[in-house]
Formats: structure tokens, sequence, C-alpha cells
């Protein structure tokens, strides 16, 4: 038997305390102000945290998101390809404020004091935080492609941020004729939506197709060896689409040499290209409010801690959604939302002694490749070995039916109506 | 000193296991193996992403207000992978059969999210 000492006995209660996080004495029970929450971005990630914090009372939160309305960037390519309305796909935050009481300040957040617990808006407005969740979504490293830059994406989009830059996109897709030559580049992992910019090829393919054009092509530089779905995508590109799509990898290209937005020339080590369109996805980075408070590491991405998503910078504050190292899960809205649920849970179980369960992660995308014709890959998580680690993961698989794809196309529309509404009301 | 005593009574490792029992019981843990509706509620939420009463008239059904005994069979055979669909067989897989029966439980006596 141990030797019981005044000293051990001190640290042992204080280890089965601690091990339960539980402040024994919240704020709110000594008739305080209710815990201050400010979440900064307003996208699956933000919304689904500032939700779940609020609902079940006792916290003050604050949404800080510029934007009146949301435009899902999920589905958004879906836009693109003629098959769902801007409207469908926008959604307000109105009932996050009537339901759950959430303030919605319609302003940029401009930098947050971590000393002083602020947060700066554009407007001057400073808001102090007991803790801050960040979902401020990607940046685009414009200068990781040779001659691309900010501006160049006026005439060459990313359409990497739903909005005005995807209905760029979608009319210079209405204009091209037959014979034009749509040159994708897609960028190095990791980046927002794995198989996004593959999803973009069928879409662009399925307009190009309905119209009739025989001779246009789209060709994919790709600064990766495999992507997401990879075989399950060509093999219906093949089906749906054969001459259409070709997709090079580095080792066939040889790089990206150079854009050239005033003539729409691409050129790589194997050949130059006139784009009728040209799609270019740069590398990406955690947006610059998360990055300006110094929570990012040198991948331009904000590390976290699998059990609660907070920041392994500063215990005040946890990140969730494409700005975080997500550990095996992708950059996609569902893991925003799945993270958020966490960082919600923990959030509340630090500032009013909520009830804490170990953390659990979910993921599922779906990508259109045609019309009945959509597939899937996703897992489920939890926190192992320092990171978010894979429990089981599953992909649609070659030579499925086409009721299955079918199928599969019906649950990722009735996905999109759940979600959403989880995510906003 | 009579807090010396009485742990030298008692052992270190038996004032530990009381200390944190103490604190289990204050977190509000139920009974381990029964259906816990607050545990129904946390797994829920992975739910909620997909399953929301206006998704109830396409693929995805409404499962607010599910019978308990149907739920459980529906779960269980995903479980099984008796019956098919990836991204249920994938998302049940890791549940306890008392993890079931707390899901079972919160659907049952909620009728939206």
């Amino acid at each position: 038997m141990t030797e019981l000492t005044r000293r051990n006995f001190t640290a042992l209660a204080g280890a089965s305390f601690a091990a339960l996080s539980t402040p024994l004495f919240a704020p709110s029970a000594l008739g305080q102000a209710k815990p201050k929450v400010v979440v900064i971005g307003g996208g699956p990630g933000g919304a689904t945290v500032a939700k779940y914090v609020a609902k079940d009372g006792g916290l003050d939160v604050t949404l800080v998101e510029p934007l009146r309305q949301f435009t899902t960037c999920f589905h958004s390519n879906l836009y693109v390809g003629g098959i769902r309305t801007w409207e469908s796909i926008t959604h307000s935050y109105d009932k996050l404020a009537s339901k759950y009481g959430i303030k919605h300040m319609r302003q940029a957040a401009q930098a947050v004091d971590r000393e002083k617990r602020t947060v700066l808006l554009a407007n001057g407005t400073v808001l102090p935080y007991d803790r801050l969740l960040i979902a401020p979504g990607i940046d685009l490293k414009f200068d990781s492609v040779p001659g691309y830059s900010e501006a160049a994406s006026e005439k060459m989009p990313h359409a990497w941020k739903a909005g005005p830059q995807t209905q760029l996109l979608k009319r210079q897709l209405n204009a091209v004729a037959d014979g034009g030559v749509i040159v994708m580049i897609a960028p190095p992992n990791p980046y927002r939506c794995p198989p996004g910019p593959y999803e973009r090829a069928s879409v662009m393919a399925h307009v190009l197709k309905a119209k009739g054009h025989k001779k246009s092509r789209i060709i994919i530089l790709d600064a990766k060896d495999a992507f997401s779905k990879q075989a399950v995508f060509m093999e219906s590109w093949q089906k749906h689409y054969p001459g259409m799509i070709e997709w090079q990898d580095a080792k066939m290209h040889g790089g990206v040499k150079s854009v050239d937005p005033k003539t729409m020339t691409v050129v790589t080590g194997l050949a130059t290209y006139k784009a009728a369109l040209a799609n270019v996805i740069p590398n990406q980075m955690a947006g610059k409010i998360a990055r300006d408070a110094g929570l990012a590491n040198p991948s331009g991405f904000c590390p976290i801690n699998p059990e609660n998503m907070k920041s392994t910078i500063d215990p005040n504050i946890y990140i969730v959604g494409d700005a975080c190292i997500p550990g095996d899960m992708p950059k996609s809205a569902f893991a925003a939302n799945s993270q958020a649920k966490i960082a919600a849970m923990m959030i509340r179980g630090e500032l009013v002694s909520a009830r804490t369960f170990p953390a659990r992660y979910t993921n599922t995308c779906w990508s259109f490749i045609e019309t009945n014709d959509t597939v899937k890959i996703g897992g489920s998580y939890e926190a192992k070995d320092g990171k978010i680690a894979a429990v089981e993961t599953f992909v649609s698989k070659a030579g499925e039916s086409a009721e299955l794809r079918k199928q599969t196309q019906d649950e990722n529309m009735g996905w999109y109506t759940g979600f959403t509404a989880d995510v906003f009301s | 000193m009579v807090v010396r005593d009485l742990v030298c009574r008692l052992g270190a490792r038996a004032i530990a296991v009381m200390i944190a029992a103490a604190a289990l019981v204050w977190h509000g843990t139920g009974v381990a193996g029964a259906a816990d509706m607050e545990l129904g509620r946390y797994l829920a939420n992975d739910c909620m992403a997909c399953h929301r009463p206006t998704t109830g008239t396409g693929p995805i059904p409404n499962i607010f207000g599910m019978a308990e005994t149907r739920f459980i069979e529906a779960i269980k055979a995903y479980r099984d992978k008796t019956r098919s669909n990836q991204v249920m067989q994938n998302a049940v897989s890791r549940l306890t059969d008392e993890e079931v029966a707390s899901l079972a439980l919160y659907f049952a006596k909620t009728q939206k999210p």
C-alpha cells in the first residue's frame, strides 16, 4: 500500500477532479453575468457551434459574420452545373438569432487580443470572451501558382469560396463554345473538399454534353499523384463523358510553369494551352484572423487537441472546420459540423459544467458525376495517437449498379436538406 | 491527525476511488448498461446532420418519435450488416448495446430536434 501523506492525498483528490474537468463553482451559480462565447465565422463550422452552445441556455453567444446570408460552397458545383439554383443553396441566419438568442454581429472580425480575451471588429466594437471559437475557413495562397493573383481570379476564377466567384465561373462555363479547352489546376493536399475539383470537372462535362459539344475538352493539371474516389470518378467519366476529361498528374505535365490571365494561357512542362476557361484552384491556408492571432503552425493551418477541438496554442480558443488540422478527417462541411458539436459540448462543459462525453466524429462526402450517378466516401473517427484518427472508412465501389448510384444521389440531396436545417435552424 | 488516522484505516487507493466515485455521481453518470437519455442525446448529434423531420419524404427517414423496438431493430441490422447502406453501417458499427438503447430512448421521447 502506498504511503499516504497529506501531500499525495491532495494530489490524488486534485487528479480525480481535474480528470473530469468540472469547475465546481460556475460563475452563473454565483449570480454573475452569463459566460461569454464569441464565434468568428458563420459557415457550417461556426454556425453549428453557435447553435449548439446556445441552445441549452446559460451562455451569452455572439456570432461574428459579415454576411447577411450564407451560400454554401458544398453543392455550389451543382449550381455551376445547372442542377440547383442559387437560392436553394443560400441560407439566412435569422433563425439562429430568433430561436437561440444568438447575437449576430454583421461585421468582419479584425483582430484577436488573446491576452485581454477580446475580439476587435471592423467597426471598432470590442467583444470580450470567456471562450472563443474561430472557424474562418480558408484563404487562398494566390502566389502558389506562377502568374496567379487575386486580381487574376477575376479572369481565371478559383470559385473555391462560394459567392461572386462561383457565379463568374458559371457564366464563363455557359459561354464556352464547342471545341473550347477548359483547364483546371488542382491543388496539393491539404485543401478544402478533396473530391471537389473532380465533381466540378464532372458538372462542367455535364453542361457541355447537354449542349451537344463534341470537341470540347477539360484538362485537369493536378499537383497530386492520386485523388479522392479516383477509381469511381475515372470509371464514370469513361462511361458518361468519354474523351472529354483528361487528368494529368505532375509526372505527366511536369509542373505548371505559368498562367497568364491576359492571354488565357497555361504553360506546363508538357504543353501550352489557350484556355476558353481556366479554373485555377491554388494552395490554401487557414483564414487570416486565425493566422494573425498566432494560431497556425508552419503548414498554415491550426493545430488542435483532438479530444476537444481546442487550439494547442491557446487554451481559451477552439478551432473547427477547414482552418484546423483535422488528422484523418477531410476538410469538409460535414466534418466542420461534426467537430463543431464536440467543441460546443466541451465549451459548455468548461463554462456551465454541462456533461461531456468522449469525442466521436463522423463524415460523409457525396460527389455528383452525372444525373443518377453520384458517389460517396466517409468514415468514423476518434481522438487517437495525438490526432483525429479514422476508426473505419468506406467509399463507393467501381461497378456498382445504376440503381445504387441513383439512390446515392437522392441521399445526397436529402442530406443537404437535413444538414442545412441542422446548421442554420 | 484525524485525517491521517482515517486515511490509514481506509487505505490511500480506497480514498482515491471514493473521491472519483463521488465526482462521478456529481457528474450525473447513470447506472452502467441502462439506456441513458443524455448519452442518447449526445450520440444523436451525429444523426442530426442527416436525419431531420424535414427529410422524411426522401431516402433519409424522419426518426424523431420512432418506437424504440423498431429503432433498435433497424440499428442492429445495420450493425450486423444484414441491412445495407454504407453511411448507416459506418455510423453504427462502433455502437454498444447500451448506446443503441440510449439512442432509441432519446428518439422515442423526442418529437423534434
